[in-house]
């Protein structure tokens, strides 16, 4: 076990009193991928944010037991949007979380721009985001948090505001790169297929106030692409998930 | 998933021949007028007289050194008002005390007129340069900080949550998220502040100099030189210019991602 969640509870009071989080506990192992699913709204945003030291729980606890290196960082999270600095050059954003810890800048500016060209966008060095697409920007992102190499690596919903085809191809770059830099991965979506075809295992998330409420094992051989749909065990673990957050998903569109 | 280059559109650097018509067609109606005595020839004197005058004032020496006194008293007076506008707006919108310490003190004294408080600091600080310098660099200063604090307060939160958890010191912080961050409004501060401080320069040297661009405006008022007059508005409205545009260059190499340059609005990309 690299990680866990102990009985983490938040409460805002804010206007009034809401339980945002209820005991949510989890662990997870080195070098998983750990999908965490529920309908919007459900607190896995939050859990995330609290993850990653931006929030303070009200209550529980979370440890990190990986602690072999002090100079790595916990986490890197990778942001839904607007998570890399547009006054900084691709080769620099990327550098960022080493430049934090003290990394010289011949090394680290080396080294991400290494990591750029392996997969591809060594002509963007010195590119400024504004000039990428919503696409690249993404996988420049996502390329910061793999470079800082963070104990945990936390990522929410990266994909989010990208059009369905580029989405499948930034899936199975994110897949490549885990599997060339193995590291933990915590996954925020509210896209079924996107957690089974990512993930070791699927955290199944309901609101009010957010809740695990199952831990699937995803049992399936990797690589796994697109034909990946057609194994048997894809439907079932979809129903599986889809039956816990359906009856959410329904009142959220009727109230 | 093409590089995506966007060019800059900005309406101020396009130029259109149907202006470039117009102006000239005003100019042609103008020196007509004047010289058919349509229009009076003492007040409007024709374009062509205007520019011979120009010529002569630079030729003879007078325009430049007035136009080098105005511009030693706008360039003292805007680093001396620009440049502590900036550190406290920055400051301002970095610590929450502070605002909350010195904003009131602000919002009270910005809507003054500064040119209404020159008599005070000739009271203060009498009659001469440094009280002409000092009544531009405190009309320079708050431009400059209000427009810098607002940039460092309005800058997105997501970048200093991304820091934090990147594990940035809170120097790191400073020096690579909020001042590279709020460059873009700190720069249209200083612009800004340089404007005024042109505005203040003319009205100041109007009152109160001996020398400069704005004596020689009202000098030639008063003594009936209308050719003058027009000649030295032309000289201030081209240093306008040559500030504005030259400010605008050199921003766009210092902030090359700012979304004036872009052409995108942060909040087109969220």
């Amino acid at each position: 076990m690299i990680f866990a969640c102990n009985d983490l509870s938040l409460v805002f009071s804010n206007p009034r009193t809401t339980e945002a989080l209820a005991n949510v506990s989890f662990t997870v192992e080195q070098n998983e991928f750990v999908c965490i699913v529920g309908p919007s709204g459900c607190g896995k945003t939050t859990l995330l944010r609290i993850i990653a030291g931006l929030l303070p729980p009200s209550r529980g606890e979370i440890v990190f037991s990986g602690n072999d290196d002090c100079q790595r960082p916990a986490t890197a999270m990778v942001f839904q949007q607007q998570g890399l600095f547009p006054w900084m050059t691709v080769v620099d954003n990327v550098a960022f979380g080493l430049e934090t810890r003290g990394v010289p800048k011949k090394e680290r500016t080396s080294l991400a721009a290494d990591f750029l060209s392996r997969v591809g966008l060594g002509g963007f060095l010195s590119a400024f985001p504004y000039e990428l697409s919503g696409g690249m920007r993404q996988r420049v992102a996502i390329l910061r948090a793999f470079l800082t190499d963070p104990h945990v690596l936390l990522m929410d919903e990266p994909f989010g505001a990208l059009d369905a085809q580029t989405r499948i191809l930034m899936q199975q770059e994110l897949l490549t790169t885990w599997r060339d830099n193995p590291k933990t991965v915590i996954y925020i979506t509210h896209d079924i297929e996107e957690a089974i075809l990512l993930g070791d295992r699927i955290l199944v998330m309901s609101g009010r106030p957010g809740t695990i409420q199952a831990d699937i094992l995803i049992d399936l051989p990797r690589p796994r692409t697109l034909s990946f749909r057609q194994h048997p065990q894809f439907d079932a673990i979809y129903q599986q998930v889809w039956q816990i957050i359906e009856s959410e998903v329904r009142e959220g569109i009727t109230r | 998933m093409a590089r995506k280059k966007n060019k800059a559109n900005g309406s101020a650097n396009h130029f259109s021949y149907g202006t470039l018509i117009l102006v000239v067609g005003f100019l042609l109606l103008w020196e007509a007028g004047s010289r058919l005595g349509l229009i009076s020839r003492m007040f409007f004197p024709p374009p062509s007289t205007i520019l011979q005058t120009l010529y002569r004032l630079i030729a003879n020496g007078r325009v430049i050194d007035s136009a080098r006194a105005t511009l030693n008293r706008l360039v003292l007076g805007s680093l001396l008002g620009i440049t502590p506008g900036i550190l406290l707006g920055v400051l301002m919108g970095w610590s929450r005390r502070l605002r909350a310490l010195f904003d009131p003190l602000i919002a009270a004294t910005h809507p003054i007129p500064k040119i209404s408080i020159f008599p005070l600091i000739l009271i203060i600080f009498g009659i001469g340069e440094i009280s002409i310098v000092i009544v531009i660099a405190i009309s320079a200063f708050f431009p400059a900080l209000v427009t810098s604090m607002t940039g460092v307060a309005q800058l997105d939160q997501v970048y200093f949550e991304v820091a934090k958890n990147y594990g940035a010191s809170r120097w790191k912080t400073f020096s690579r998220i909020l001042l590279p961050g709020s460059l873009p409004s700190i720069l249209s501060g200083v612009r800004l502040g340089l404007t005024t401080a042109l505005l203040l320069t003319i009205a100041v040297e109007l009152l109160s100099a001996k020398q400069g661009l704005g004596v020689m405006i009202w000098f030639s008022w008063q003594t009936l030189r209308v050719e003058e007059l027009f000649a030295t508005l032309i000289v201030v409205a081209l240093l306008g210019i040559v500030i504005n545009s030259g400010l605008r260059v050199l921003f766009a190499r210092l902030a090359p991602w700012s979304p004036e340059h872009t052409g995108q609005t942060s909040t087109a990309i969220k």
